[in-house]
This record gives C-alpha cells, sequence and structure tokens, in this order.
C-alpha cells in the first residue's frame, strides 16, 4: 500500500483530533501537545503498512492524550484546573439576535451535557460525529468490539435526546 | 460524513436520533491554534527529511559498497586524487596520478545557528543546523566509465553558550 500524505490527513482530521485529545485531556494545552505527539509518533511508524491510516492517526492521538492526561494527573497538574469544554460558546456569528439567544440556549445544554458524559461515551460521540467515523473504525481505534462503542454512542444520544425533550 | 449500514433494529433509533445529531453537529467546537499547525507541519517536514536522508545513505553505501568491490580490480597504480576545501575550490592532487584515472571529492556545508532554544540548569543551549553534501566523482578513461556518489549530510547539534 502507498505510504499516505500525512499532510493531508492532518488537515482534514485537524479539529476532529483536537476535540479527541481535548475530550481526554480537558485541557487546551495538554490536548495540543497530545496532537503533536501522536503525529511524532506517526511520523516514526512504517505507514505503508497500515490499512487504514484515518483510524490509525485517531488511534495514535487518542493514545497520546491518554498519556498526557495520566501524566498530568500524576503530576497534579489537573487538579487545580477546571475542566475545558469541547465547545467554545464564545464564538461570534451573523444570526439574527432572537433566534440566536434560543439557539444559545439549546447549545449551551448540549454542551454541558456533552461535557458531562463518561470519558468513553463523548469519545465515542466526538469520533462519530466530527471524526466521521464508522463504528467499525472506532472499535479498532478504542480496542472494543463493535457492538460495545455503537452502544455507547446510541445511549449517550439517547441521553442527550431526554435532556432536550425535558427542557422543551 | 461516512455512516455504517444501519440494521432493522437500529434504523428507529437512528432516526429518534437525526435530530441530535444534527444539532452536535452545528455545534462550535474549540479550535485549536494555529501554533499548533506549525508544530505538526514541522514535525512531518522533519520525519519526511528524516526518511529521504536514510533512503540516500543507504543508497550511498550500496554505492560504497559496489565501489570497494569493483575497484581493487583494476587498481594496478594508484589513482590521481583531488580534493576539494569546503569553498568548493579544488586543491592539486596529492597521489601520484595514474594515466587515465581520476577521483574528486567535494564537501559543501551551510551552517544555520537557530539561536537559543532552551535552558539546560541554567546555561542556555544553542541550537546549530548544519547542513551539507560530500559529492564523489570517479573516472576512468582507459575503461571509459564514470561513477558519481553523493551523500548529503543533516545534523542538529546543541551547544551550550558561555556566560560571563
Amino acid at each position: 500500500m502507498d505510504k499516505p500524505n500525512l499532510q493531508i490527513l492532518y488537515t482534514r482530521h485537524r479539529q476532529a483530533l483536537f476535540t479527541l485529545a481535548l475530550s481526554w485531556t480537558r485541557c487546551r494545552s495538554l490536548a495540543e501537545d497530545a496532537v503533536h505527539d501522536g503525529f511524532v509518533r506517526i511520523c516514526r511508524a512504517d505507514l505503508s503498512r497500515v490499512a487504514d491510516p484515518d483510524a490509525y492517526i485517531f488511534a495514535a492521538v487518542r493514545n497520546a492524550a491518554i498519556d498526557q492526561s495520566r501524566r498530568a494527573q500524576a503530576n497534579g497538574r489537573l487538579k487545580e484546573k477546571i475542566a475545558m469544554s469541547l465547545f467554545d460558546m464564545n464564538q461570534e456569528d451573523s444570526e439574527d439576535p432572537r433566534s440566536k439567544a434560543e439557539c444559545d440556549e439549546e447549545q449551551r445544554l448540549i454542551a454541558a451535557e456533552v461535557d458531562g458524559l463518561p470519558d468513553e461515551s463523548r469519545e465515542a460521540v466526538v469520533l462519530r460525529i466530527y471524526g466521521g467515523l464508522t463504528f467499525a473504525q472506532i472499535a479498532q481505534i478504542v480496542g472494543q468490539p463493535l457492538p460495545t462503542v455503537a452502544m455507547r454512542y446510541h445511549r449517550a444520544l439517547g441521553r442527550l435526546r431526554m435532556k432536550l425533550e425535558k427542557h422543551v | 460524513m461516512r455512516l455504517d449500514p444501519i440494521k432493522d433494529s437500529d434504523a428507529a433509533t437512528e432516526q429518534e436520533n437525526a435530530h441530535i445529531r444534527q444539532l452536535l453537529g452545528q455545534m462550535p467546537l474549540a479550535q485549536p491554534s494555529s501554533r499548533l499547525d506549525d508544530r505538526v507541519r514541522s514535525t512531518l517536514l522533519r520525519g519526511r527529511s528524516r526518511w529521504i536522508a536514510v533512503g540516500t545513505f543507504s543508497s550511498a553505501a550500496a554505492a560504497l559498497v559496489a565501489i570497494a568491490i569493483v575497484l581493487p580490480r583494476h587498481s594496478s597504480a594508484p589513482s590521481q586524487q583531488i580534493v576539494s576545501n569546503n569553498s568548493g575550490s579544488p586543491v592539486l592532487p596529492v597521489s601520484s596520478p595514474a594515466p587515465g584515472r581520476l577521483r574528486i571529492e567535494r564537501d559543501y556545508k551551510r551552517i544555520d545557528d537557530v539561536g537559543v532554544v532552551a535552558r539546560l540548569n541554567g546555561v542556555p543551549i544553542r541550537q546549530m543546523h548544519y547542513r551539507g553534501e560530500r559529492q564523489v566523482w570517479y573516472f576512468d578513461a582507459k575503461r571509459n566509465t564514470r561513477l558519481s556518489v553523493t551523500v548529503p549530510v543533516d545534523r542538529v547539534v546543541m551547544v551550550p553558550v558561555d556566560t560571563f
């Protein structure tokens, strides 16, 4: 198999990789370190033998993020920090103010719920929705059976749906 | 976005979750900084140049082995050798010339001072980047053969800076 172009893969998955790393570390600088570490590891590997490069780079960044998170917890770096959200609710857009306010409230609720999901469920949502990966790829990345990751994802979405329905 | 084929049993769940999936897709994600892009891109560039260097070194090593095997067979007389200095201007041959045989070496070097990049026990560490190329040509007029070998050199050296 031809060696994949890492530059193209990075550009394509940049946002999703950062969100995945942030999902584990809950800290911007650690998440960026994790994405960088992941690519350092990828550069050392022989990618010509990798069957699914997309899944491979997600797995590398995920492992780096978990390592970063554990290291930071061991050093006590995470204890004093507030966990960072996966979402930036202060981003400006040009919608009209009334619908924007309604939208903001819904989005804030979703953001709080996603941030509050268990790590594995949040990870499944991030990989599926923002990474655009299949359940088979996610199962390969997290090293769990396909039905397990599908169940985590559906449960997480079901939980979010129920919260939204209650709210409405 | 790629999605798996949905089984009948999951179809209802997928439909129920379609709205929440759409909402999640519209959420404003926290953005990575441009500094991350710079870091990853420089890592990817370094990784690529490393593999190019390894590949070139391997080819050069194979070529040198070939030379080592082939040349002694024909070396009844010492070959004429011209060695160049760093500036690239040739120096007169040092060994006694053999008719029709010639060996030329030339080194190109470039040294970049990246500046102080870290501190080790309070001592500033300066990074020096050496890049160069060694070219060797062999000519044998008798047999009408020629061979050239190019070996690139790329080395990063960390030098402690003296402080007064």
